[in-house]
């Protein structure tokens, strides 16, 4: 049997899933439908402001007004209030209604309940606002990149550091590259859609370089194609620089032992030399043994005490010294030492006046620079007498103290280690203690050295002193 | 009377040694670097040469394949008596042309267990 449903123009009316009213032209409202009751009550008479908005003067913008004075539809998104006051979010339509005379008599207003769908959009809002912030907050430089590796996208870190980035490679923001690097993760992950990491050094803003660890990660369309590459990296100068320390302490540490080991053959040694003297009741053996020991005791308290001198912060003690003194009573003290080598020396001192600095550190600088010479002649077997230089003088606020000797010199590769730690050339007797405790002591004096060496011909090791005042 | 040749570039180690093979019966020669080293092993023709690795002017590394090289030199035991003996010990066994020498001793040497091996391996009771 066939059911005809009889469908009427109030039925229509009411039945749209809407809020339907009608009002004049003073905003009263005339006629409503069964879903504008069901939700806001019988409010025939009423203005519609105050029916919707619970004001009590007409809204500054009305759609309606649009429709009365232009006789067009029109439409427009308002917040609006149930009865009970809780806010309904509406996308409101208003059409002109007209009377035999073609003149606008009311209008008819349909408002459709969009609160959920404006729910999402606000969360949706919500949700690009956090992921924009992470993206520009996150402490990452962050670049999207094409396929020809051109930022199409950065947050605002990559921005500050790198500058502006449209339509630039990322190999030239990065490394002031003309062409793109060899190895790339970016290349990487555009070939496998896979998340590919590399270690880089880039130069930053300044020109400052800084090492950086990258992440690429794909960026996909809705086919699975890769259309772009996430390029995220890490700063990790400051822990790079910390890891190189370690490693540095690593092999201070694995050189001390080496240094102590040699040490402690020759205490070894000696005692076993002074052993040998008295089985064989030998005066010559026991000193020439009880001397090993006194010469390994003396290296291991210099030792204790470079070491204690280069590990310590300390600020110099600062007093007046004079410099010519201290290196006129450190050649005496190797008198004996430059006689047996056939080392001869020159002092030429034209300073004589004091100088204001910590009297220890310069007198065990002096020291150190006067024993690297010495070694450096005692090594060179090319020939048979040597000849070590000491010159100070003065010029404009400046002391300038020179060791010069013609001994073995040094390769430009031996001279490029010189002042990295427990770096040694001296075989068993060194420690590589010696030019770190010299350049920290320069440095604490906020003086300057310079070393000029040449294989065969010796060296020059120049220590330049600021004349420093109380 | 055996020979026993010692290059090592400190004195005191040469001075150690020397009297410690003397003490033991040994004829000593010493030998303050490599070059000074391998020259004296190819004059002297010793039984046995102890021999430091890091020496400045030249280093043991290079003595060491100049006498595993020679005629003259190759079959005199060598004792690799250093500082880095551990070290050298891998850097030689990574490198298969090159013979391991007979033992390694790291400073400070255990005097017995030194005189020993040197005894063993010239069959002197």
């Amino acid at each position: 049997m066939e059911t005809t449903i009889q469908l009427t123009d109030s039925m229509l009316f009411d039945e749209v899933p809407c809020y339907i009213s009608i009002q004049d032209r003073d905003y009263k409202i005339i006629k409503t439908n069964r879903r504008f009751r069901e939700t806001f009550g019988d409010r025939i008479g009423e203005y519609c402001y105050v029916v919707y908005k619970m004001r009590e003067d007409k809204c500054p913008v009305c759609p309606m007004d649009k429709t009365f004075s232009e006789g067009k539809i029109f439409e427009s998104e308002e917040l609006v209030f149930s009865p009970e006051g809780f806010p309904v979010y509406v996308n409101a339509q208003t059409a002109p209604i007209y009377d035999n005379n073609g003149n606008i008599v009311a209008a008819i207003e349909m408002a459709t309940d969009i609160t959920e769908s404006k729910k999402l959009q606000r969360r949706l809002e919500e949700s690009i606002e956090k992921y924009r912030m992470l993206y520009n907050v996150v402490p990452c430089f962050i670049s999207v990149q094409n396929k020809d590796f051109i930022v199409i996208d950065a947050n605002k870190k990559f921005k500050d550091e790198f500058g502006d980035y449209r339509n630039k490679y990322c190999y030239y923001l990065y490394k002031k590259r003309d062409s793109r690097c060899e190895i790339c993760p970016v290349a990487e992950t555009f070939e496998d859609g896979k998340i590919h990491t590399s270690e880089e050094i880039v130069a930053g803003k300044d020109g400052i370089l800084m090492n950086i660890l990258v992440l690429a990660a794909p960026i996909k369309n809705e086919s699975g194609e890769i259309t772009a590459v996430m390029e995220m990296t890490t700063d990790i100068t400051d822990i790079k620089r910390i890891q190189s320390q370690m490693a540095n302490v690593g092999q201070l540490v694995a050189n001390l032992a080496h240094t102590i080991k040699g040490i402690i053959s020759g205490l070894d040694g000696g005692m076993y030399v002074v052993e040998s003297g008295f089985r064989q009741n030998k005066d010559e053996i026991i000193k020439k043994g009880w001397e090993m020991v006194q010469r390994n005791v003396e290296r291991v308290s210099h030792l204790v005490l470079d070491m204690l001198y280069y590990a310590k912060d300390r600020v110099p003690e600062k007093q007046e010294i004079f410099i010519d003194k201290v290196c006129e009573e450190i050649v005496e003290l190797y008198s004996k030492k430059l006689n047996d080598l056939n080392i001869s020396t020159k002092l030429d001192l034209r300073f004589s006046d004091y100088f204001f600095g910590d009297s220890k550190a310069i007198y065990t600088l002096i020291l150190n620079l006067i024993e690297n010479a010495i070694d450096a002649c005692k090594w060179d077997s090319n020939k048979n007498q040597h000849n070590i230089e000491i010159l100070l003088s003065y010029y404009d606020n400046f002391i300038y103290l020179t060791v010069i000797d013609d001994g073995h010199g040094m390769s430009d590769d031996v001279k490029s280690k010189l002042f990295t730690p427990l770096y040694s050339t001296k075989g068993s007797s060194g420690s590589g203690f010696g030019l770190m405790v010299v350049k920290k002591i320069v440095d604490e004096h906020n003086g300057e050295i310079k070393v000029e060496s040449e294989i065969g011909k010796g060296s020059k090791f120049i220590i330049k002193l600021p004349i420093s005042k109380l | 009377m055996a020979k026993i040749l010692i290059v090592d570039d400190d004195n005191d180690i040469l001075t150690y040694l020397g009297t410690l093979l003397g003490d033991n019966g040994f004829d000593v020669i010493e030998a303050m670097n490599g070059k000074e080293g391998f020259d004296k092993a190819l004059s002297e023709k010793p039984d046995l040469i102890c021999l430091d690795i890091s020496m400045p002017e030249e280093s043991g590394v290079k003595a060491y394949r100049n006498l595993t090289e020679n005629e003259a030199t190759k079959n005199i035991p060598v004792f690799i008596v250093t500082g880095v003996a551990h070290d050298f010990k891998n850097f030689i066994e990574s490198r298969k042309q090159v013979p391991p020498p007979v033992a390694y001793f790291d400073k400070p040497i255990d005097k017995d267990e030194f005189i020993g091996k040197i005894k063993e391996v010239l069959k002197i009771k």
